[in-house]
């Protein structure tokens, strides 16, 4: 089973993704770190197959998450999703992550980047 | 008896002296002719309307600005008093004093700023006067009137557009406040709609068995089905998501009304406002500049009277006063590379005839040498994009000149700011 973290500093917003993803729940297992130190928490504890996190975050944002993810885990895939629209942060984000989603994202097209970022539609056009 | 004027000689002499006399005479006439004349020539062309007026305000004296200002001949002019002249633009309620009767009255020198009206159209006046007794010990007045409607005018426009400069600059912000919530309320919808339809099917299939009993055999399939579609989960699910979307929907409207009440659509009229609730608003309208590095408390007292005021533009200065300690904690933030967040607060008093609102951060504080100049327009520290230097000149202008107030503030170097307002709560003059 495929493992994916996502990380987000408001409680409501990972909620959702948990509900919109439990039809998922057999092919993937989903993680939550709330806040951008709990995140750095886990992340040097263990890996994950995907990483999905805000950008906006107090103290820990978007940003260092990403960068110590790569530093600590150089294979695993990193998306960014975050409501925040300037122009200038997508193109410092794309220097650290592969995808960027804006919020709010409908749940396909997050299920869908997803299972291009895990590779899985590749496979299933194979 | 004549005067001794003696032999000829010196009559010739006297003589001549004489006419030297009358001819300086004449130059002194000529000189202080020509003297008057420059002077006339100066006056009429000096753009500041000057007005000589008697202890009665009848008017002696004024020069040709005057006489524009009015829109009359001097003829209409002198002899007539001021205060008719240039009535004041107030309703019939209004008990303001004249300034030109003020001045007679007090006999202090005045510096003030009225409105006036000539015909249907009123227009801005600075006067300046002073009372005086002449050398004959006759009293009397002189003031100098500043047309400066078209300044006032270019002043509103340099507000408004400082206005949506902070609009703007929290544009970003709010659309991220905003996105955030519409993002679960989004997503929790279609769970809830998923979850609806997932039931719908155990319903049908429970339904099937309605009338007769559940064998056995129905079983595996009922079980089957309430597994693939987690009913546990759903269950307890759908009414948190339900809950939690309500919560995300009146955060957007909480928003979307303070978007409303900060830009105040319409004439800027003094109205009885209540202060907290302003300032409540302007707290959630700038959470996205302010809670990533700074916790922002608020301790309003609840028997605050109502002020008047103009509420659109007080809510600029609040949100000018709160924006700038989110950015002066942030800076500073930055610069110690510290995680730590720091604090601002919100407080209101009511002290007898004034209100107070205070709003303090953690920041760094402002250095003595610039202290002079924090009130100054265009004056920033902030780098080119962030801020235009308006913020602070723009607060002072509205809380001193338009509501009568006072804005100061008191300072740390390492500790932070404090900045204090304080409103009249009744605006009579």
């Amino acid at each position: 089973m495929k493992t994916i973290l996502f990380v987000d500093d408001e409680p409501f917003v990972l909620n959702s993704i948990k509900r919109i993803l439990r039809k998922e729940r057999h092919r993937w297992e989903s993680h939550f770190a709330e806040g951008g130190q709990a995140a750095l928490d886990l992340l040097e504890r263990r890996s994950f197959d995907l990483l999905v996190t805000d950008m906006k975050m107090p103290a820990v944002d978007g940003f260092e998450v990403l960068g110590t993810a790569e530093l600590l885990h150089p294979n695993m895939p990193r998306m960014a999703l975050s409501g925040y629209s300037e122009k200038e942060t997508h193109t410092k984000v794309t220097n650290l992550a592969q995808r960027f989603l804006d919020k709010p994202c409908e749940s396909e097209k997050l299920i869908k980047a997803i299972e291009e970022s895990l590779g899985e539609t590749d496979r299933d056009l194979n | 008896m004549y005067p001794n004027i003696g032999n000829g000689k010196d009559r010739a002499d006297r003589m001549k002296n004489n006419d030297r006399s009358l001819y300086s005479v004449m130059l002194q006439n000529e000189e202080l002719r020509d003297t008057l004349g420059k002077m006339d020539l100066v006056l009429a062309q000096i753009v500041e309307s000057i007005v000589w007026t008697d202890s009665d305000g009848k008017i002696k004296w004024c020069n040709g600005s005057f006489d524009d200002l009015c829109g009359k001949l001097r003829l209409f002019i002198l002899g007539n008093s001021l205060s008719e002249l240039l009535p004041l633009d107030c309703s019939e309620s209004c008990k303001e004093i004249h300034p030109c009767d003020k001045l007679l009255r007090d006999k202090a020198d005045l510096d003030t700023v009225c409105r006036f009206k000539r015909g249907d159209q009123a227009f801005d006046l600075e006067i300046q006067g002073r009372a005086f007794i002449s050398r004959e010990g006759e009293r009397s007045a002189v003031f100098v009137i500043r047309d400066i409607t078209r300044r006032n005018l270019l002043e509103a426009q340099l507000r408004q557009a400082q206005k949506l400069e902070s609009i703007g600059s929290m544009a970003a912000g709010i659309t991220h406040e905003i996105n955030t919530p519409v993002h679960y309320v989004g997503e929790n919808l279609r769970f809830i709609e998923e979850s609806i339809s997932d039931m719908q099917k155990l319903f049908l299939k429970l339904l099937d068995c309605s009338g007769k009993p559940i064998t056995n055999d129905d079983w595996p399939e009922i079980n089957s089905l309430i597994e693939s579609i987690d009913l546990e989960f759903v269950q307890e699910e759908i009414s948190n998501a339900v809950r939690e979307s309500l919560k995300g929907i009146s955060q957007v409207a909480n928003i979307v009304k303070s978007v409303k009440e900060f830009a105040h659509p319409g004439e800027p009229a003094m109205e009885l406002t209540n202060l907290n609730e302003a300032i409540e608003s302007t707290i959630l309208l700038s959470a996205n500049e302010c809670k990533y590095v700074a916790d922002v408390s608020s301790d309003l007292c609840p028997d605050l009277p109502l002020v008047p005021c103009i509420g659109g533009k007080l809510n600029q200065v609040f949100l000018n006063l709160i924006v700038n300690a989110a950015h002066a904690i942030g800076d500073n933030l930055r610069d110690k590379k510290s995680g730590n967040k720091g604090q601002i607060e919100v407080k209101t008093h009511s002290k007898g005839d004034y209100v107070e609102v205070e709003i303090s951060d953690t920041g760094p504080g402002i250095p003595d040498e610039i202290h002079g100049k924090l009130f100054e327009p265009f004056f920033t520290t902030k780098e080119a994009g962030r801020g235009t230097g308006q913020g602070l000149a723009i607060a002072k202008k509205i809380v001193e000149q338009d509501h009568h107030g006072e804005l100061s503030f008191e300072t740390q170097l390492g500790k932070g700011t404090r900045f204090l307002i304080r409103l009249p709560v009744s605006q009579g003059l």
